[in-house]
């Protein structure tokens, strides 16, 4: 103990406070670059590790498959079944499957579902599913086998739902199941299936079993019989993750049978760090992003429930397609298989987990210092910022904080009314209400400033401190629950943190020219809703070549698609509970950058922050010295240890001396 | 000679006992099969049950444990699978003998004061749990529900009721059931009653009830037992005659549409169901019916009572789209709707069924209430209950009573539970309070668990919801089991429908639920054993330091060192010592 406080007395006796605070704006942008940099680092040799099979129970792949020979000759028949139901309507559909496979043995029901903001703003549509009671289990546990009429890219899963009928005839022939057996075909991968998952846990359906334990979306589209690989999609809504084991069992039956597997769409070999450090990539957009505005491909829905599903996909490849549609039944066979295995709940392996190939993941502990390195960047920018702004006049300091402390409550109180009204328009004039507010919060910043009025630079620096406080506090947290978001969202605000100049002294021209300048491009820049809008243009309506010239590049949004992708955003948040658009957007982005921009709009009265700075200066030189005298004293005391009990009374005097110098 | 006189006295004396077996075969729509065994005896009579010391075919195992244990009633039920009410209609026989998914057991005890009757209950339990290798020893105080209690003259009688919805039933609990048999399975009905088959069922249940049958003079124990099981006639013939796993069937072999368009050698659309089906019960059952049971005797009432068909064993109820022929035994009636048919001494018997079209069985009486209960809510600290109870009768309200245990570690607020009437608009259902009496006694954490015991009554044609919430608590680490991330059973609800004159009319079981507890990571006690241990390991090496090591000053050492020297010289001086001493020591030896 005595020798880690001696160290700390040499370390720290040396290096004088004022030095120790003047570092900490750097050490916050390098812990930006350092979780940067440990992304980068992830994907390298010896920094990830391989996947394996937690459960035992789960035996993937030692199953027999018999789902093979004349068991084709009907699901082509199914295949062709389907094929004719393309065109019809989504209830007739449904009365075809529930008779289907009310004749299997299975208790069928068509549920129904609607989702409406308003009385004219409604989703509606019909699901079928039925319900195979295991013939010796008791209906207290079940697994989900699932396959969505349109799939997550908008095509008709012809091969998802004739597969996923037959297989249920066919496991009617079994008596092995443990678990009751639900095939659900939903009417899409999103709204349909979600209300699906949230009726079978809230209300009463007329065919019910018991937990879900887990689940698989078949994804087969269109009329081929083959297909080139597998892809596995994991990523549920607001970043949650399935049990990594249930990737680890398709995976690895995957590879028992020859099949090729990707996760995230990435082909290329997993010895390469360039396809690695691909998959990571992707994996965090994908997270991040996930249940943006797209359909999602079938597991989203069922990752609030505690339900642990994956969507099995078929890619079709025109260049090759080696493998048939009966190896991929087979596949999805022999997972729920290993699910019916389970004993417990999926709860062995790893819930947080980034993968890097099927066969390659990093875990949680590896992977989250990266989002926390970029949480705490802010949260002691902050500290820097609340430290450097002291009050000259003595006694004012309380006041100011808790002034500067309104402030920001009213900018969160005004982002709240902005997450209101936006939760509360109407589908149809979304854009107008998007308009409205996106003209609020740019001249809301100059209005707030000219009411506060000419306020010291203490002021301004208490304000930036709090909202960056509240960024780092908020992107912790989050990294906890959605690694990836927190990650993009800590990269977006950076700017603000760090290339943010407050007006200086009109007489430094040309630097103070040049900071402004950096200054409004970074509050450009960060702006949410430039920020979004850049998103759309980016990747939801990617630019032609000849759109990207500078004044074609906007007005060639078309703004049909803009307002669908606004609507659909809406509608995931108000309908599935995706928080990680939204609510984000409104309660973390804005407040953030709408006092940044106050902060830089504000007046400063340069004298009275030039004297504050200079008495702070002067106190802090006091302090220090007080600071530096107990040091030597401490110093000297350990010296004299040697010494006899003369010296111990001494030292009480050089303290008591010490105090009256702070006096 | 002397054992034919011997087994001539046997016979003799069994005669006064009846002992009765039959079997009901009851075909199901969609291919199933109802079975049902019935089994029952009676001991000889004595003035009181503790006097009976002569058994006869009674099993004496399960009389002394009715006699230390001072029950008067016993029931035990072994149940697994699901009732699918829709297709299969009522229970048999009224529900009478069917248990909750586990096991589950209830008797009357009789004694002086609520200890001792519970006493003697655990004991019961635990006797029960050896002879029936099921783990009934668990049903301890949290378990136990005191159901009802009856005064008496000189003692009291208490219903206890328990029951482990987690238990899984096998052949473990067969075999102890067959034991009690006077056949044991070696002849008669009950050389049916093979494991792989009973418990490769949708549904079945096992039932025994033990009663001491008192009137004024004498008393005598009954025993029936009783096996109900509905069996996948298809699945059962498939395994008979190809294999349990499910190979996929030759080209030639499939049942295909032949009138859809695109039918060809490599497309078939499946037909629903074999319209027709023919089967022995030899095939369904693995093996015929040996022989009869020779200790069976027809009691006198039922000789009476059913006249002509008096010891009938077999009976099939079935239509006119199904045809019987027999192999051995002898037929006492031929109806359509019920042909019976008794055994033979060492003649093996064996009926064959064929039927013409398979969705023609015998009227299936419905259920006179539906129940579907199931778990609500998500996340581990609060969860909800809620059961939906129908009433098909499109004229008549029921009454019924419904009754729920609940482990303590499911804490119900009973200011929750709503209750909502749904129904035909015909009837103006705001008005009506369905709960007409409610018997509630609340949970003592570790030690009781809640019973809740509602009386209902639904009107015609209605639904009714019933719901409440519960929290969810943290339990101890060692009070989680060792499969914790399943979740814990909660028992099954039961429902009776009581009619006018109180009487039970109908008792049935809902599914049992899992309830997912907050599970701590079990290797989380370990990082913090291992925590713990280097905290305290640091802090005893400090104070152990302190307390043990002397501090002087630098000076100080320096100044014993120039005293008394390093090390070496120290040696060395003692080295010197030793030499001089023992030099000198020689020279005064020598």
């Amino acid at each position: 103990m005595s020798l880690i406080s001696r160290l700390q007395r040499r370390l720290l006796g040396k290096l004088d406070k004022r030095s120790l605070i003047s570092v900490l704006p750097v050490v916050s942008l390098l812990m930006i670059f350092a979780g940067i940099g440990l992304l980068f680092v992830l994907p390298m040799d010896g920094q990830f590790r391989r996947t394996y099979i937690s459960e035992n129970a789960l035996l993937p792949g030692q199953a027999h498959t018999y789902f093979k020979d004349s068991e084709e000759n009907i699901l082509r028949a199914f295949r062709e079944e389907v094929r004719m139901l393309k065109d019809v309507s989504e209830s007739e559909r449904a009365v075809v499957i529930e008779k289907w496979i009310n004749d299997m043995g299975y208790k069928a029901a068509i549920h129904n579902w609607t989702f409406s903001h308003y009385d004219d703003d409604v989703k509606s549509g019909s699901n079928v599913y039925g319900v195979l009671h295991a013939p010796r289990g008791d209906t207290t546990e079940s697994m989900i086998i699932c396959a969505p009429w349109i799939n997550g890219d908008g095509d008709f899963n012809e091969g998802g739902v004739a597969l996923a009928v037959s297989l249920a005839r066919y496991f009617t022939r079994w008596s092995v199941w443990s678990k009751d057996i639900i095939l659900v075909i939903p009417s899409d991968t999103s709204y349909g299936l979600s209300k699906w998952v949230d009726d079978y846990h809230y209300t009463s359906m007329s065919a019910s079993s018991g937990a879900i334990q887990g689940g698989i979306v078949l994804d087969f589209p269109g009329v081929h019989e083959h297909f080139s690989r597998i892809e596995v999609k994991y990523t549920g809504y607001n970043g949650q993750l399935p049990n990594l084991d249930l990737i680890n069992t398709a995976v690895l039956i995957c590879a028992h049978m020859s099949l090729n597997v990707v996760v995230h769409g990435v082909t290329g070999s997993d010895h390469d760090y360039e396809n690695r450090a691909m998959t990571l990539f992707k994996g965090i957009s994908d997270q991040a992003f996930s249940g943006l505005y797209k359909q999602g491909y079938g597991n989203e829905p069922f990752s609030g429930w505690r339900v642990d599903a994956i969507t099995l996909k078929a890619v079709m490849d025109p260049q090759s397609m080696p493998f048939t549609q009966i190896e991929f039944a087979k596949l999805a066979e022999s997972v729920l298989r290993s699910i019916n295995n389970l004993l417990e709940h999926f709860h062995q392996s790893f819930f947080f987990y980034l993968m890097l190939s099927p066969w390659q993941f990093v875990s949680i502990g590896t992977y989250l210092p990266a989002a926390m390195l970029l949480g705490a960047s802010y949260t002691i920018k902050g500290i820097y910022l609340w430290m450097t702004s002291t009050q000259a006049v003595a006694g004012q300091s309380m006041i100011e904080a808790a002034s500067a402390f309104g402030l920001f409550l009213v900018v969160i109180v005004a982002s709240s009314v902005f997450l209101a009204v936006i939760s509360w328009a109407p589908s149809t004039n979304v854009l107008t209400v998007y308009a409205i507010l996106v003209v609020v919060s740019a001249f809301m910043p100059l209005i707030v400033s000219k009411l506060v009025g000419v306020k010291p630079k203490s002021y301004v620096n208490k304000l930036r401190s709090y909202s960056l406080i509240y960024a780092g506090l908020v992107l912790t947290t989050l990294s906890t629950l959605n690694f990836s978001l927190a990650l993009i969202l800590g990269l977006a605000f950076s700017p603000l943190a760090h290339l943010l100049f407050l007006p200086h002294d009109q007489s430094r021209g040309f630097k103070s020219s040049i900071e402004s300048l950096v200054s409004s491009l970074a509050t450009i820049v960060t702006c949410p809703w430039v920020c979004l809008l850049a998103y759309f243009r980016i990747v939801v309506q990617p630019p032609t070549p000849e759109q990207l010239v500078f004044p074609r590049i906007v007005t060639s949004i078309s703004i049909g698609e803009l307002e669908s992708f606004l609507i659909e955003m809406l509608w995931k948040w108000r309908a599935l509970g995706v928080w990680s658009f939204v609510p984000i957007f409104f309660m973390v982005w804005m407040p953030v950058w709408l006092s940044a921009c106050i902060a830089i709009t504000m007046q400063i009265s340069e004298k009275e922050s030039a004297s504050a700075n200079g008495t702070a200066k002067e106190k802090e030189k006091i302090e220090e010295n007080v600071g530096k005298k107990v040091e030597k004293k401490a110093e000297k005391k350990a010296e004299k240890k040697a010494e006899k009990k003369k010296q111990v009374t001494r030292s009480s005097m050089r303290t008591r001396s010490a105090d009256k110098t702070v006096i | 000679m002397l054992l034919r006189t011997l087994v001539a006295c046997l016979l003799l004396l069994q005669s006064a006992l009846a002992y009765r077996e039959k079997l009901d075969l009851r075909p199901l729509p969609r291919n199933s099969l109802l079975a049902s065994f019935s089994f029952s005896l009676a001991s000889e009579s004595a003035p009181t049950p503790d006097d009976i010391s002569h058994y006869g075919l009674f099993p004496r195992s399960v009389g002394q444990i009715i006699r230390s244990s001072h029950a008067t009633e016993i029931h035990l039920r072994f149940s697994q699978g699901w009732w699918d009410a829709s297709e299969w209609g009522s229970l048999p026989e009224q529900g009478a003998y069917a248990g909750g998914t586990g096991v589950e057991v209830w008797a009357w005890v009789d004694g002086a004061d609520l200890a001792e009757a519970e006493k003697r209950w655990y004991e019961l339990v635990n006797a029960l749990s050896g002879l029936f290798c099921a783990s009934l020893n668990f049903v301890d105080s949290t378990k136990t529900i005191l159901r009802s209690t009856a005064p008496s003259l000189d003692s009291n009688k208490y219903l206890f009721h328990g029951s482990l919805p987690s238990e899984s039933v096998c052949t473990e609990n067969l075999t102890p059931f067959m034991k009690l048999l006077p056949c044991k399975g070696h002849a008669g009905i009950s050389s049916l009653l093979d494991g792989h088959k009973i418990f490769d069922s949708k549904w079945q249940s096992m039932a025994l009830d033990f009663t001491a049958d008192c009137d004024d003079d004498s008393c005598k124990l009954v025993m029936s037992q009783r096996i109900d099981v509905v069996l996948d006639v298809l699945r059962s013939l498939e395994r008979q005659k190809h294999s349990p796993v499910p190979i996929p069937r030759r080209v030639e072999d499939l049942m295909c549409d032949e009138t859809k368009p695109y039918h060809s050698s490599e497309k078939c659309f499946p037909l629903p169901t074999a319209p027709t089906v023919k089967w022995l019960i030899s095939e369904i059952f693995g093996k015929p019916i040996v022989s009869k049971c020779a200790l069976e005797t027809v009691g006198e009432s039922e000789a009476s009572e059913l006249g002509e068909n008096a010891g009938y064993n077999i009976c099939t109820h079935i239509t006119d789209a199904w045809s019987l022929s027999r192999h051995g035994g002898n037929v006492l009636s031929s109806f359509a709707s019920k042909a019976c048919f008794s055994l033979n001494e060492n003649e093996e018997f064996n009926l064959a069924f064929d039927c013409s079209n398979t969705s023609s069985v015998s009227p299936i009486t419905s259920a006179p209430v539906h129940i579907q209960r199931s778990m609500t809510g998500r996340g581990q600290q609060h969860g909800g209950i809620q059961a939906i109870i129908r009433n098909p009768s499109p004229t008549d309200p029921i009454t019924v009573t419904y009754f729920e245990t609940l482990p303590w570690f499911m804490k119900p607020y009973l200011s929750s539970m709503t209750t909502h009437l749904s129904g035909p608009d015909t009837l103006d259902l705001s008005s009506i309070d369905p709960i007409k009496n409610i018997t509630y006694k609340p949970f003592m954490e570790r030690v009781r668990s809640t019973h809740l015991e509602l009386t209902l009554e639904i009107p015609a044609a209605s639904t009714l919801t019933l719901s409440y919430d519960f929290d969810k608590t943290l339990i101890y680490l060692a009070e989680y089991p060792p499969d914790a991330n399943r979740g814990f059973d909660v028992s099954p609800g039961i429902l009776r429908v009581v009619s006018q004159n109180d009487e039970i009319t109908y008792s049935m079981r809902t599914s049992s639920l899992l309830l997912s507890l907050p599970t701590p990571d079990f290797s989380m006690p370990y990082n913090v054993i291992i925590l713990t241990s280097t905290v305290m390991a640091l802090l005893f090496g400090t104070v152990f330091n302190i307390l043990v090591r002397r501090f002087v000053y630098e000076e100080d050492i320096e100044a014993d060192k120039k005293e008394k020297g390093g090390l070496k010289q120290r040696l060395l001086k003692r080295f010197r010592k030793d030499k001089t001493e023992k030099k000198s020591s020689v020279k005064s030896a020598g």
